[in-house]
């Protein structure tokens, strides 16, 4: 009973890193259709970029608004310099450049924050938490770990649902050509997109970090994980991504916890298979066509 | 751009189109055409099928460039019109495909459509900053507004998909009213509605004339007879007629070209 409840929790949360990664892919997939691979070494540099504030003495969370705030303006100005001019061409070319992008950030930050393992802080405990006299496994962190994608989770929503600036991306979104000739400035909605998604990058970045070792690849697996979140969740829909991302951390914790760890890589890939077959749409597909 | 006086010294036109002419390949889709959308009428653009009716429209809206010819907007000519000036130019279409958002509401569609007043920057709809909650309130109780006046209030919150053609077709008309445009560019509005339908269309066609000059591409002749000002008939990419629908309907040359056509078939 034990292992269950302490395999679930331990799920829960990975999912949740998991689910606030997709949202950065799906974000950006639903109204370009380009799957960002630079996603990882964006969250990367970002993380880095709040160790350099810790380190040189400032607190926890100045490092976490800085990651954030940098994320925000790293994912406008990626789609600014680099999107921007391939926006009229398939998607594949913008697809490509995000790889191009991956193997950039990687070196760049190999060479300007060094090429080795840094331990990063956890903002909270790593202790288990004691429930009823046994220590179970969720910790602190965890729990922040939890709010905190929660937190993103919401408030997209009432962006999306309830802004007018919401409303606009999702227009932008779901029918471009329309959105222009209705006025809106469709440009300036992806530059928010991938602002927007950058920012919620960041924090998956942060929140695997967080009391473990940071490098300029250690985001990388997350890539693949993420990827299989938002595939099951349908690639198009954010309340899809946190779902399949909590989907697929419980499934993997448990292959972990009760088959073992070295099967989690492969039971990914089955998931992944498993979904492409039965519904290749996601689990939250909804039935349309929307660019042929 | 630059200003140019009304050449008639009458009232300045909503849009005038001169020496219009659009090729695609070898073939003229149209040559030379001329029309001036008075303001505050209802200006019809009718036609036999391929006589240009659809590229002239394209043309007023941006959406196909003209290889010679000039577009007048209230005195201003534009250099060169594209789709996402029209708003700013306090223009408005509606589209034959309709170009619903399938996922979002009716209400929010609309709202898409009024969006052209709102101020609010990013950062200030995030933080829901009292001023952006007031724009974002008009905004919706504009488009409710509209969507009332077209006797359609009561779909605000269902999803376009889920609604008949002639609703669909209400909201979409309702999205480009939400503007408050000053010209009016309707393509095909009579299209798949029943006759009835189209009665209640012209009603509401003549009413908007006299809050806005509207341009109105159509094939349904008794529509376009009852509700225009001012009718243009192409044939073959070259205007072949010009004036009050009395003018028009003895025509001799639209007779032969067009309802000739009809009799004879």
């Amino acid at each position: 009973m034990q292992q269950l409840v302490n395999t679930a929790l331990g799920g829960l949360t990975l999912g949740a890193v998991y689910a606030a990664f997709a949202l950065a892919l799906v974000l950006i997939f639903r109204s370009t259709r380009i799957v960002n691979f630079a996603q990882a070494p964006m969250a990367m540099v970002t993380t880095f970029i709040a160790l350099t504030l810790i380190d040189a003495g400032y607190s926890y969370w100045i490092g976490f608004a800085a990651a954030l705030l940098s994320g925000l303006v790293l994912g406008a100005v990626i789609e600014r310099v680099i999107i921007r001019p391939v926006e009229d061409k398939p998607e594949i070319n913008a697809v490509i450049l995000t790889l191009g992008l991956f193997i950039t950030l990687h070196a760049l930050a190999a060479v300007i924050f060094g090429n080795r393992f840094r331990s990063f802080p956890a903002p909270f405990g790593l202790r288990g938490l004691e429930v009823g006299g046994t220590t179970i496994r969720l910790t602190t962190s965890g729990i922040f770990t939890i709010a905190a994608v929660a937190t993103v989770m919401v408030l997209l929503l009432l962006l999306f649902r309830y802004t007018d600036v919401g409303l606009r991306m999702r227009a932008s979104a779901y029918n471009p050509e329309v959105a222009r000739l209705l006025g809106v400035r469709v440009g300036r909605m992806l530059t928010l997109g991938w602002a927007l998604a950058a920012v919620v990058g960041s924090l998956s970045g942060l929140l695997i970090a967080s009391g473990g070792l940071v490098h300029p690849g250690y985001m990388d697996s997350i890539v693949v994980y993420g990827f299989v979140a938002a595939v099951l969740g349908g690639l198009e829909s954010p309340v899809g991504a946190v779902v399949g991302g909590l989907t697929l951390g419980l499934s993997l914790s448990f292959v972990s916890g009760y088959l073992g760890s070295e099967l989690v890589a492969l039971a990914a890939l089955l998931i992944l298979m498993l979904v492409l077959t039965l519904k290749p749409g996601g689990l939250f597909a909804v039935a349309s066509a929307r660019r042929v | 751009m630059s200003s140019t006086p009304s050449a008639e010294g009458g009232p300045v036109p909503a849009l005038e189109l001169s020496d219009v002419t659009v090729r695609f390949g070898g073939i003229t889709a149209l040559s030379e055409v001329g029309l001036a959308v008075r303001p505050g009428s209802v200006h019809g653009v009718i036609g036999p099928n391929g006589a240009g009716k659809t590229t002239l429209f394209n043309v007023a809206c941006g959406f196909v460039t003209p290889d010679t010819g000039r577009i007048v907007r209230e005195g201003t000519v534009l250099d060169k019109l594209a789709p996402h000036q029209l708003a700013g130019l306090s223009m408005a279409r509606t589209l034959q495909g309709l170009g619903l958002f399938d996922r979002i509401t009716v209400l929010d569609n609309v709202v898409v459509g009024a969006d052209r007043h709102a101020r609010s920057g990013f950062l200030g709809s995030l933080l829901a900053l009292p001023r952006a909650g007031r724009e974002e309130k008009a905004l919706r109780e504009r488009a409710r507004a509209v969507l009332a006046e077209l006797h359609i209030e009561q779909y605000a919150d269902r999803y376009p998909t889920s609604l008949p053609y002639p609703v669909r077709k209400r909201v979409a008309l309702a999205r480009a009213l939400a503007a408050e445009p000053t010209l009016l560019l309707l393509d095909e509005p009579a299209s798949g509605l029943s006759s009835a339908e189209m009665d209640e269309l012209g009603d509401l066609v003549t009413s908007l004339g006299s809050r806005m000059s509207v341009m109105l591409v159509e094939h349904h002749m008794d529509l376009v007879m009852r509700v225009c000002d001012e009718i243009t008939v192409l044939d073959f990419g070259k205007v072949i007629a010009h004036g009050t629908p009395d003018e028009v309907r003895n025509d001799p040359a639209v007779l032969a070209a067009y309802l000739g056509d009809e009799v004879t078939h």
